[in-house]
């Protein structure tokens, strides 16, 4: 028998209903209370620290001409490129994350599988609409602390203007995610497709027009500052993807609705217990990023003895997918951007590079990681566990100064100036040495375990201490930039910039030490 | 008339032939087991046949319908080798959400039935996310049992089942076979092969043996 599309919808809906039940019956209120005051402290945390790293006091009238008619362009960049990885995202079977269950009993009844996934698909923008609408806001509330009140400092325009944006771009980048994914579109069409937006928001930004659907987006976020007609046409588009999207849902592969199930499950979990590794393999496994069966290089056969970890870390980095290639290279070309932005004024982005740098570090040390996930494959090494560990670091610091002259590379494309250049050259040595010992860090001490000082202290305590956990990683790389601001202020006040930066590269090396230091204090017992 | 139709069925994952280039033509009544090693393809025909998977190459078609399509899925059951189950629903609330699933009205005498035979009448309004292995994958079987179907399909079925599991699991199978449906059973156990009417031996997704069960040949292509 076959069922009808209301029959499937009642049967849907009872299955709704029954675990509803459940859930409100088995809630803790306690932890439910716990949770809502934890997410409030949090929020607050996060809107406190963003106001504090945008600033309140009003833009110059230079900065403020310069947001009327580029800000447009870049925000539409940001809003092509986060299509692109909804595209991408799409043409791995997302964006919908079904329970296993769903797939081998919903999926596989004989019922309407659009009827089925479209009823996942509106719970699942219900959820990411709102996440668009709030973010939106909250940008705009913190966009209007900079605007002079002469100019148009109305706290409801620019929350409006945030909430259209913030919805708009979520649900073109979820969207797109679904038609890739129900039309089945393959890596290589998503990728030309997202290479042709972003390109085209690359050519209004350097052009200064707006043409592309995206900067048509930008421009709706600055409404408030010029109006420009031709920003409604951006959200039309943007609210038209999401249907087309939910049109053709029916298309989505059973295959790839499958193993993403099991591994988005997976990846919520190890996430919720910050699991950093598995979080890693798993999106490794995701994105169905495996290692060359033949590396890009051999190498040549050296000594029959000594540098085992040398050696074999190189085999493994030479197996490395394009995909992975990339990526470390892209993360080490924001990092020299974000770098440049700092040296010209921007602070802040010093936070950017130390994230980008962070997670391409994450990929660099995946030899020394390897050996993490395999506790008992270093038991049977006659070396002790944290020297094995140290052993492995030495190739994950000169891939990461290999990124970080793909940063130099990025950065002098905007502004070849010899002195600029020698500041970020001496830049790289600390960012090698910070990166690999953070990531190196983050991924020995693994996820916190049931029983360490942590979940046993009081639950202030225990947030605090696993916030710090958390932060002290892509902290210790972003402080490898520090050169780049000390350079600047000596710039600024005729002192001697590459002198003054040489003294600012030593705290991060200095911390990656002590963390090395730590890693070799590691014995041959699991921790 | 043949309810499942495989020719030159081939699966590829990445670089890696899982099936290649199989066929097999299955009966109503029919009780095939299907042996190999471990990655010897079993599995996946299975899951190409239930829709899980969509084949690389060849045809593959179920009760005059494209593998995977509404019609065949109405006409097939599959049990996988791990129970997927839900964390949040008992045993009896799984049954009725299967059973609206598939229009099927006189659920409760045949859920009684089958939860009486395999030993879980005492545990039906437990969550089987409490479960020992052996009773999930038994939730699972019933499940999978409760529905109509004119093709069962069953992958590993005797893991983690005890003594008795087993037997009312075989007499659930061939009982299945005789009532007209044809059913498949990738296993390890040998010892269920005296049931089935037909074998399929697979090798690295290559048909090595297909025929009248011969254990004594079987157990020499399997080594």
């Amino acid at each position: 028998m076959i069922l009808t599309a209301a029959e499937t919808r009642d049967a849907l809906h009872a299955l709704q209903r029954g675990r509803r039940t459940r859930r409100l019956h088995d809630v803790d209120w306690i932890e439910v209370a716990y949770k809502a005051y934890i997410a409030a402290i949090v929020s607050l945390g996060t809107l406190f620290t963003s106001a504090a790293i945008v600033g309140d006091s009003s833009l110059g009238q230079d900065t403020l001409h310069q947001l009327r008619n580029d800000g447009p362009t870049v925000i539409g960049l940001v809003v092509a490129v986060g299509i692109a990885l909804g595209l991408r995202s799409g043409s791995r079977g997302g964006p919908l994350a079904l329970e296993p269950a769903d797939v081998n009993y919903v999926l596989l009844a004989p019922a309407d599988r659009a009827v089925v996934l479209r009823a996942s698909a509106y719970r699942q923008l219900r959820g990411v609409g709102l996440a668009g609408l709030v973010g939106g806001a909250l940008a705009g509330l913190l966009t209007v602390q900079r605007i002079p009140a002469a100019t148009n400092g109305d706290v409801a325009w620019w929350i409006l203007a945030g909430i259209v944006t913030g919805g708009a771009t979520v649900f073109a980048v979820w969207g797109s995610a679904l038609i890739a994914s129900g039309r089945r579109w393959g890596r290589v069409i998503v990728g030309l497709i997202g290479a042709v937006l972003v390109a085209w928001s690359l050519v209004d930004v350097f052009a200064g027009t707006i043409t592309s659907p995206a900067s048509m987006l930008g421009a709706v976020a600055l409404w408030p500052l010029v109006v420009r007609p031709i920003a409604i046409v951006g959200v039309v588009l943007a609210l038209a993807v999401p249907v087309v999207g939910l049109l053709g849902i029916g298309g989505t592969s059973i295959e790839a609705a499958e193993r993403r199930s099991g591994l988005v499950g997976a990846l919520r979990f190890a996430a919720t217990i910050q699991d950093l590794r598995t979080v890693i393999v798993l999106h490794r496994q995701l994105a169905q990023e495996r290692s060359r069966p033949k590396a890009w290089l051999r190498l040549p056969a050296g000594k029959p003895l000594g540098h085992a970890c040398w050696r074999r870390d190189w085999q493994g980095i030479l197996r490395w997918p394009l995909s992975r290639v990339g990526r470390v290279a892209a993360l080490g070309a924001v990092a020299g951007l974000c770098a440049y932005g700092t040296w010209r004024g921007t602070t802040p982005l010093v936070i950017v590079a130390g994230i980008a740098l962070f997670i391409a570090a994450l990929d660099a040390i995946e030899p020394l990681a390897q050996e993490v996930d395999h506790p008992d494959r270093a038991q049977g090494v006659p070396v002790e566990r944290g020297d094995l560990y140290v052993r492995h670091l030495a190739v994950p610091v000169a891939v990461m100064a290999i990124a970080g002259l793909i940063g130099l590379a990025a950065a002098a494309v905007l502004d070849p100036a010899p002195g600029l250049l020698l500041v970020g050259a001496m830049t790289i040595v600390p960012v090698a040495f910070a990166a690999a010992a953070a990531a190196a860090f983050a991924v020995v001490l693994g996820a916190p375990s049931v029983g360490s000082g942590l979940t046993l202290s009081f639950p202030e305590a225990a947030t605090i201490g696993l916030i710090l956990r958390q932060v002290f990683p892509p902290f210790l790389a972003a402080l490898a930039i520090a050169p780049v601001i000390a350079a600047r202020e000596a710039v600024h006040q005729h002192g001697d910039p590459i002198a003054i930066a040489a003294l600012a590269a030593v705290p991060s090396l200095v911390i990656a030490a002590a963390v090395v230091a730590f890693l070799r204090t590691r014995k041959s017992v699991v921790f | 008339m043949a309810v499942l139709v495989a020719d030159e069925l081939t699966k590829e994952y990445g670089d890696v032939v899982a099936l290649a280039d199989f066929k097999l033509s299955v009966d109503p009544g029919e009780l095939i087991a299907m042996v190999g090693h471990n990655g010897s393809g079993k599995s996946t025909f299975l899951r190409l046949v239930a829709g899980l998977l969509e084949p690389s190459d060849g045809v593959l078609v179920v009760a005059n319908a494209p593998a995977g399509s509404t019609k065949a899925r109405a006409e097939v059951s599959f049990v996988p080798d791990q129970p997927v189950l839900y964390d949040d629903l008992s045993v009896n609330e799984h049954i009725e959400f299967t059973a609206r699933l598939h229009g099927e009205l006189e659920w409760p005498e045949r859920a009684d039935a089958l939860l009486d035979l395999l030993g879980l009448t005492a545990r039906a309004d437990d969550l089987p996310s409490r479960f020992s292995r052996g009773l999930r994958q038994k939730t699972s079987l019933v499940l999978g049992l409760v529905r109509p179907f004119s093709i069962l399909l069953v992958d590993e079925p005797f893991v983690g089942l005890d003594p008795s599991g087993q037997a009312a699991l075989t007499e659930l199978l061939v009982e299945a076979a005789s009532a007209g449906a044809a059913v498949l059973v990738a296993t390890h156990q040998l010892s269920f092969l005296e049931h089935a009417t037909r074998c399929v031996a697979l090798r690295d997704g290559h048909t090595e043996f297909e025929g009248k069960v011969d254990i004594g040949r079987i157990q020499s292509l399997l080594g």
